[in-house]
């Protein structure tokens, strides 16, 4: 490759061509090279002026974690010495003190220093006794788990999954010749604005009243651009599809799928889940916008 | 030098924001700065016994309105200093002095602790700062695409506040839990002042 060349420039020419190997990746017109993932206005096929492009809007529906997350170890370490610190530092409470209080009284009593009191037969009434009742009380409450029959089952279309963690709904759909799974999204009509194509789209693939969101926001949070194939671009007339993904918080219900629609599966992912059934793209796209728990 | 074209004085270089001629001009006429300002107000000559009779109905009034609201009532400055009764020798824990070991650990948990901290922040800010830029690339997106549609992007949404939520708890709500059997019937102590 160490080729000798009058102009310096062309040298660098013959590099990038060996550089971008892809098939396709750049257009030559009127001597200047311009590699093909950026827009190029210049490399139109003859017959064709630049075709558009479609616009979709996607929607993220995510279900906020129910629970709190665990603790790492320094968290714990950290929470503990609080603790210590926390005690060291404090005075005794009114309760410590009635407990003193009846722990020399019973030590008197013992000792036959204190007379019995008229009406008082011994039958008091302890701090510790209060404390050993309110114990017991809270024994007989029981919390719901966190870990739920979901995660144990891994139920990956149950919403009680992982409720420590953010879950996002995805669906599977046929694209082409292929079927990937994907946030829910659809085209735009005319006469709509992205965020009511979004809020059409929702309502579309499930049954009405069953899962109720809030939309965040006019504005889309993210965009994923697909050019569509050669052939397909001359059937449809578009270069490819522009996808504005919109934010839903999920508030009340669970996606109920709707029978009629193209969606052949759905699934509550976690972000760390998203990888495994996402292309790459697609799934980048997707991770600069849902925001992780903890990090 | 400038010159001040309704009065024909020059205006000195020495003070060019203030404008004030100070120096010796061509008529020898030098402007003090008292000449700028407005002449003082004529005081009105008030007879002192009507001004204390005008005060007397004045107090009068006010107190009437007192009087008619009743008494005050003093509220407690909250301040941040402890109970008196807390500060009883008496309540003073004993307890084992914190060995060197133990004031060791603790030190170095903390520096541990604040790197940790600091990290989470730095990972915090970045994830945010992604979000950001996904948000804005798509909307340079769909100016290219639409500037209506652009426009209606941009909206404020009135319909998003009020904002309400649940935030996360220890453990999930009970299925089947009945709100209205609340164990632990409380009376309401806070003292309320007008």
């Amino acid at each position: 490759m160490a080729a000798h060349y009058r102009f310096p420039y062309l040298r660098i020419l013959a590099l990038t061509q060996s550089a971008y190997k892809m098939k396709g990746s750049l257009c030559f017109k009127n001597n200047l090279v311009f590699p093909k993932h950026q827009i190029c206005r210049f490399c139109s096929s003859s017959d064709t002026e630049t075709r558009p492009w479609q616009l979709m809007s996607g929607v993220c529906v995510e279900r906020y974690p129910v629970i709190s997350q665990t603790h790492n170890s320094i968290e714990e370490e950290f929470k503990e010495m609080c603790n210590m610190v926390e005690f060291e530092s404090s005075v005794l409470s009114d309760h410590e003190i009635q407990v003193r209080k009846d722990r020399d009284r019973m030590k008197k009593r013992k000792e036959g220093e204190l007379e019995e009191e008229a009406g008082d037969d011994g039958e008091v009434m302890t701090a510790l006794d209060l404390e050993d009742i309110a114990l017991e009380k809270l024994k007989q409450f029981q919390a719901a788990p966190r870990e739920t029959s979901a995660d144990q089952e891994n139920d990956t279309k149950s919403i009680n999954r992982k409720l420590a963690d953010k879950l996002v709904l995805l669906v599977k759909e046929k694209i082409g010749d292929k079927t990937l799974w994907i946030l829910p999204q659809g085209y735009r009509d005319t006469g709509e604005s992205m965020r009511e194509a979004a809020e059409r789209v929702l309502n579309a693939c499930t049954i009405e009243n069953r899962m109720k969101v809030k939309f965040v926001g006019n504005a889309p949070v993210g965009v994923y651009k697909y050019k569509y194939p050669e052939d397909i671009q001359h059937k449809i007339g578009a270069q490819g599809a522009k996808i504005f993904f919109f934010k839903a918080k999920l508030m009340q219900g669970d996606f109920m799928q709707r029978p009629d629609v193209g969606i052949s599966e759905y699934k509550w992912v976690t972000r760390e889940e998203l990888d495994s059934h996402l292309i790459k793209g697609y799934s980048d796209t997707i991770k600069s916008f849902i925001l992780p728990v903890s990090l | 030098m400038g010159v001040c074209n309704h009065t024909k004085l020059y205006v000195c270089a020495l003070h060019p924001s203030r404008g004030i001629f100070t120096g010796v001009g061509g008529l020898a006429f030098r402007a003090s700065q008292s000449l700028q300002a407005e002449p003082p107000k004529k005081k009105k000559k008030t007879d002192p016994k009507q001004e204390q009779l005008r005060q007397h109905r004045y107090l009068k009034r006010l107190k009437k309105l007192q009087y008619k609201m009743g008494k005050a009532e003093l509220k407690p400055v909250e301040e941040m200093r402890v109970d008196r009764a807390l500060l009883d020798e008496s309540r003073k824990r004993d307890l084992p002095e914190i060995p060197p070991e133990e004031q060791e650990r603790r030190a170095l948990l903390l520096k541990r602790w604040s790197k940790f901290k600091f990290a989470q922040h730095v990972a915090e800010t970045r994830l945010i700062e992604g979000a950001i830029k996904a948000q804005e690339k798509a909307l340079n997106e769909l100016r290219t695409e639409s500037e209506e549609l652009y426009q209606q992007a941009i909206k404020t949404d009135n319909s998003l506040f009020p904002l309400e939520g649940v935030g996360p708890t220890h453990t999930p709500a009970i299925d089947g839990f009945d709100k209205k059997v609340i164990d632990g019937e409380y009376v309401d102590v806070t003292r309320q002042y007008r």
